[in-house]
C-alpha cells in the first residue's frame, strides 16, 4: 500500500497546519500504519539574542524544536489511533536530509508542503524530486478539500503507466473515487517541421487511443477512460492542468518516469514543470 | 534618451544624423577617388592580417572561452528578461531566424567554393588534390563556419540582450558598456559606439548585397540566359529591397520570421534533395569523419598562426573570416538578441552555437563534399571553375548530378530569400539603433532603412567601389575587436552582480523567514 509508512516534512510555519490535517486524512483513510514528521534545522548563525534565550531557558534549540511540535501534533493526531514520531536534524540541504532520511527508514512516500501563499523557507522540491527514491505527494496551502473524490492520472503509455494506473486504481477504490486518465500528445516540431500539422495530429491521436486499448485491455481497467488532448497550444505540463481544473480534480496522479525526449511526453522533466505551477490541489508523484 | 518624433520618424537624432552623413560622404569619397581608396584600404587590410592575426586569433579564442564559461557556470541560469519571461518565438522559429540572419548567405555562396578551394589549392604546404587534402579541406572550412564564429555572435547577443531585457536599457550597443561607463552611455560616447555600429552593419549589408547579386545573376545565367550585367544586377537590387521592404514593413513575427522559416524549410528540403541526388553514403560517412577531426583538432586549429611553417595561407582565409564574422557582429548580434527574450543563458547559446554549428557542418559537408567526391573518385573536374569563379562554384557542381537546373534553379531562390531575410533584418537592426533602442519604430523609417542599403549597393556596383568597402568593413573588424574586449569585461561583471544579486535575494529571503520562526519559538516555549 502506498501510504503504510510517510515521512513529513515540516517547516514550523503556518503551512505544518495544514500539511497535518490533510496528513491526518490519509493517515484515516488509507490506514497509514506509522508517520514520521521531520524537521531540519539548517545551519544558519542564528542572532545572538536567540543564543542567550536558549541558554537562559536551558534547553538546546533541537529540544524547544521537538517539543514544539510534538504540541502541535498531538493537539491534531489526539483523535487517531496511530503515534507519529518526531525527528529534528541538522544539516545546510533540507532535499537531501529528507530523501537521507526517508531511503533509512523505508517510508512509502515523502509528503511535502508547497506553498503558493505564504513565505518559503528555501526547501526545493525539484531537488528532492531528482534526489529521491520514493513517491513524493505535494500539498499546496491552498489545498481547501481534504478529501479525493475525483482524480486525474497524466499518462504516457510507457511500462511506467501501468504502475501509474494501478496505484491510481488502488487509491480510487479505497477513497472511493472517480478515476480518468488523459494523454497529452504533442508533435515534437523540431525534429519535424514538414509533416503538416493537421494530419500529424490526426495520426498521433490514433497511435494514442491504439497504446491506450493495449494497456487497458492487459490489465483489468477496462472502465477508465482516458481523455486525449493535444499539448500545442499550452505545452504539456500547463494542457494537464487546464484539465485538471476544468475536472474540479482533486488529487493528480502523475509518474516520475516516462518515455524518451522524442515522443515529445517527457514524463521526468513534465514532472518538475507540473511541480512548479501553482496548484490548488495534492499531486502524488509515484516512483 | 531624447527622440525627435513625428508620425513617419521616430529618430535619435545624435546618431541618426551622424551616421546618415558618414554614409553619404563614404561613399561619395568611394566613388570619387575610385581605385586609390580601394588600394588604401586594401594595403590596410593586409598590414593587419599580417601583423594583428593573432590578436583576431585570440579574441575569437576568448570569446568561445567565454560562451563555454556562461553555459556551464550558473551564469547560465539567467533568464533573458528576467525570471519569468517566456520565449516569443517557437524553437524552430527562433533556430530559423538565427540561422538565417548568421549564416545564410556564407553557406550558398561558399557551400562548395571553400572546400574546393583549399581541396585544390596549396594549404599550408600539403599536396593538392589529395585524400589528405580533402580531410583538411573539410576541417579548415568547418574551422571558419563553426563554434569559433557563433561564439562571436553569441557573447555579443547575450550582453545586448541582458542589459535591453535584464537591466530595461535600450537595445542598441552602447548599452552593453554600461557596466564601465555608467551613465556615460547616454552621453557622445555611447551616441558614437551606436553611429559606428549603424555604419559597420550598413556597410556590411550593402556589400555582400551587391557581391551576392553577382551570384544570383550567374546563375540565372547559366540556368536561363539572361544577361549577367551590371544593369541586371542592379534590378535584382531593386527586387530584394522590394521584397525585403515588404517583409520589414510586415513586422519581426509576420514578416521576418514567416520567411526565415520559409528560408529554412526551403533550405533543408535543398539539402536533402542534394543528399539523395550526391553519393549519399558517402556524403553521410564525410559528415561523421569531419566532424570528428573538427572536434578532435579544434583547439590546435583556433589557435593556428602558421608561425614554424612561414607561410601565409590564414591571412586570404582565417583572419579574414575572423575579421568579417566580428565586423558583421553588431548586426547579427542585435538581432538574434532581438529574437531571443525568455530564453535562458545556457539555452541561448547551446541555440545559437551548438545547433546552427552542427546544421552547417551536415550542409558543408554534403555541398562540399559532392564536390569533392566528383574530383576525388570520378576523377571530373571542377575546381578550375570554382577556382576562376568562386561565385558559380555552387551551379557548377550541381551540374554534374541529375535534376542539375532545378537544383539551380532552387539554389538561386535560396540565395535570394537569404538576401531577403539579411536585409530586412539587417534594416530591423539599423531601424532600432537610429530610433535609440526602440523596438518598435514607424513604419516608414523601416523602408527608409531598406532602401538606403538596396541604393548604396546599387550605386556601389554602378560606380565601382563594392570591394573598397568590403574591404574597409573588414579593416573595421580590428578596431571592433578591441572594443568588444571591453566589452566582454563589461559584461563578465554586470553578468557576476546578476548572479550574486541573485543567489543573495534567495539567501537572505530564506535566512530571515528562518530567523524569524525560529526566533518566535524560542521565544514562545520560553513562556512556557
Amino acid at each position: 500500500m502506498l501510504f503504510k509508512q510517510i515521512l513529513v516534512a515540516l517547516d514550523l510555519t503556518e503551512m505544518d497546519d495544514f500539511l497535518l490535517r490533510y496528513v491526518l486524512f490519509l493517515v484515516k483513510k488509507f490506514k497509514t500504519e506509522k508517520v514520521y514528521f521531520v524537521h531540519n534545522i539548517k545551519r544558519y548563525d542564528l542572532p545572538e539574542a536567540i543564543d542567550e534565550l536558549l541558554i537562559e531557558i536551558g534547553k538546546p534549540l533541537e529540544q524547544l524544536i521537538t517539543e514544539s511540535l510534538a504540541e502541535k501534533v498531538e493537539s491534531i493526531f489526539s483523535e487517531s489511533d496511530i503515534k507519529p514520531s518526531i525527528l529534528v536534524k541538522h544539516s545546510d540541504s533540507t532535499a537531501h536530509t529528507l530523501t537521507d532520511v526517508a531511503e533509512k527508514l523505508k517510508v512509502d512516500a515523502i509528503v511535502l508542503g508547497k506553498k503558493n501563499a505564504f513565505k518559503g523557507t528555501g526547501l526545493q522540491v525539484d531537488k528532492v524530486l531528482q534526489l529521491t527514491n520514493q513517491s513524493v505527494l505535494l500539498v499546496p496551502d491552498w489545498a481547501f478539500n481534504n478529501n479525493i473524490t475525483n482524480l486525474v492520472v497524466p499518462i504516457d503509455f510507457s511500462t511506467h503507466s501501468k504502475k501509474l494506473l494501478n496505484v491510481a486504481q488502488n487509491i480510487a477504490n479505497t477513497a472511493p473515487a472517480n478515476m480518468g486518465a488523459i494523454h497529452v500528445y504533442e508533435l515534437p516540431r523540431w525534429f519535424f517541421p514538414y509533416i503538416p500539422e493537421g494530419k500529424a495530429n490526426i495520426s498521433l491521436l490514433k497511435d494514442a487511443e491504439k497504446s491506450y486499448q493495449k494497456l487497458v485491455d492487459s490489465r483489468d481497467l477496462k472502465g477508465t477512460k482516458c481523455v486525449f488532448l493535444s499539448g500545442k497550444d499550452k505545452g504539456v505540463a500547463k494542457t494537464i492542468q487546464a484539465y485538471a481544473i476544468k475536472q474540479k480534480a482533486d488529487f493528480l496522479i502523475l509518474g516520475l518516469k516516462g518515455k524518451n525526449q522524442f515522443t515529445g511526453f517527457q514524463l521526468g522533466s513534465i514532472a518538475v514543470k507540473i511541480s512548479q505551477l501553482d496548484w490548488q490541489i495534492p499531486i502524488l508523484f509515484v516512483r | 534618451m531624447s527622440n525627435k518624433k513625428n508620425k513617419y520618424f521616430d529618430i535619435h537624432p545624435p546618431v541618426f544624423y551622424p551616421a546618415s552623413i558618414i554614409i553619404v560622404l563614404f561613399i561619395a569619397l568611394t566613388l570619387i577617388i575610385g581605385k586609390p581608396m580601394e588600394e588604401v584600404f586594401v594595403n590596410l587590410q593586409s598590414q593587419i592580417t599580417t601583423n594583428a592575426g593573432w590578436l583576431l586569433v585570440l579574441v575569437v579564442n576568448m570569446f568561445l572561452a567565454l560562451a563555454v564559461y556562461f553555459s556551464v557556470s550558473k551564469i547560465g541560469k539567467i533568464r533573458l528578461g528576467g525570471k519569468d519571461a517566456e520565449p516569443e518565438f517557437s524553437t524552430f522559429g527562433w533556430f530559423s531566424m538565427l540561422f538565417s540572419a548568421g549564416l545564410g548567405i556564407g553557406l550558398l555562396f561558399f557551400g562548395v567554393g571553400e572546400p574546393m578551394m583549399h581541396f585544390s589549392n596549396d594549404v599550408i604546404n600539403e599536396t593538392p588534390g589529395t585524400a589528405e587534402a580533402a580531410k583538411n579541406a573539410m576541417k579548415y572550412t568547418f574551422l571558419h563556419y563553426g563554434l569559433h564564429a557563433w561564439a562571436v555572435y553569441a557573447v555579443l547577443g547575450v550582453a545586448l540582450a541582458f542589459f535591453a531585457f535584464n537591466k530595461g536599457l535600450p537595445l542598441t550597443l552602447r548599452s552593453v558598456f554600461y557596466p564601465l561607463l555608467g551613465n556615460k552611455v547616454n552621453g557622445w560616447i555611447g551616441n558614437m559606439i551606436d553611429t559606428i555600429a549603424v555604419v559597420a552593419t550598413l556597410f556590411g549589408l550593402a556589400t555582400s548585397l551587391g557581391l551576392g547579386v553577382g551570384q544570383v545573376s550567374s546563375g540565372l545565367n547559366y540556368l536561363f540566359g539572361t544577361a549577367d550585367t551590371v544593369g541586371f544586377q542592379v534590378f535584382l537590387i531593386a527586387a530584394i529591397t522590394g521584397a525585403a521592404t515588404i517583409s520589414v514593413v510586415m513586422g519581426l513575427d509576420k514578416g521576418v520570421r514567416v520567411l526565415s522559416e520559409l528560408n529554412m524549410r526551403l533550405a533543408i528540403v535543398f539539402l536533402v534533395l542534394m543528399l539523395i541526388l550526391g553519393p549519399t553514403v558517402y556524403l553521410l560517412d564525410s559528415f561523421i569523419q569531419n566532424v570528428g577531426v573538427y572536434f578532435q583538432n579544434m583547439i590546435e586549429l583556433g589557435a593556428l598562426t602558421e608561425v614554424y611553417q612561414g607561410t601565409a595561407w590564414q591571412h586570404d582565409w582565417t583572419i579574414f573570416y575572423w575579421a568579417w564574422w566580428i565586423a558583421w557582429s553588431p548586426f547579427v548580434a542585435m538581432f538574434i538578441a532581438r529574437v531571443s527574450k525568455g530564453r535562458t543563458i545556457r539555452e541561448f547559446f547551446l541555440g545559437v552555437m551548438l545547433v546552427p554549428s552542427l546544421l552547417t557542418f551536415l550542409w558543408m559537408s554534403v555541398f562540399g563534399g559532392s564536390g569533392i567526391y566528383l574530383e576525388l573518385q570520378q576523377g571530373i573536374n571542377i575546381s578550375d571553375a570554382v577556382n576562376e569563379n568562386i561565385s558559380t562554384a555552387l551551379f557548377v557542381m550541381l551540374e554534374e548530378y541529375p535534376w542539375s537546373t532545378l537544383m539551380s534553379f532552387l539554389g538561386i531562390i535560396l540565395v535570394t530569400s537569404f538576401f531577403v531575410t539579411s536585409s530586412d533584418s539587417g534594416s530591423l537592426v539599423i531601424d532600432s539603433i537610429t530610433a535609440g533602442g526602440k523596438l518598435d519604430a514607424p513604419v516608414a523609417q523601416r523602408i527608409f532603412w531598406a532602401f538606403v542599403e538596396g541604393a548604396v549597393a546599387a550605386t556601389l556596383l554602378l560606380g565601382g567601389g563594392l570591394n573598397a568597402l568590403q574591404t574597409a568593413s573588414i579593416v573595421s573588424g580590428l578596431p571592433f575587436a578591441i572594443i568588444l574586449i571591453i566589452m566582454c569585461f563589461s559584461l563578465v561583471k554586470g553578468l557576476h552582480e546578476e548572479v550574486r544579486a541573485m543567489e543573495k535575494a534567495e539567501k537572505v529571503k530564506e535566512r530571515t523567514a528562518y530567523q524569524s520562526i525560529i526566533t518566535d519559538l524560542v521565544n514562545e516555549r520560553k513562556t512556557k
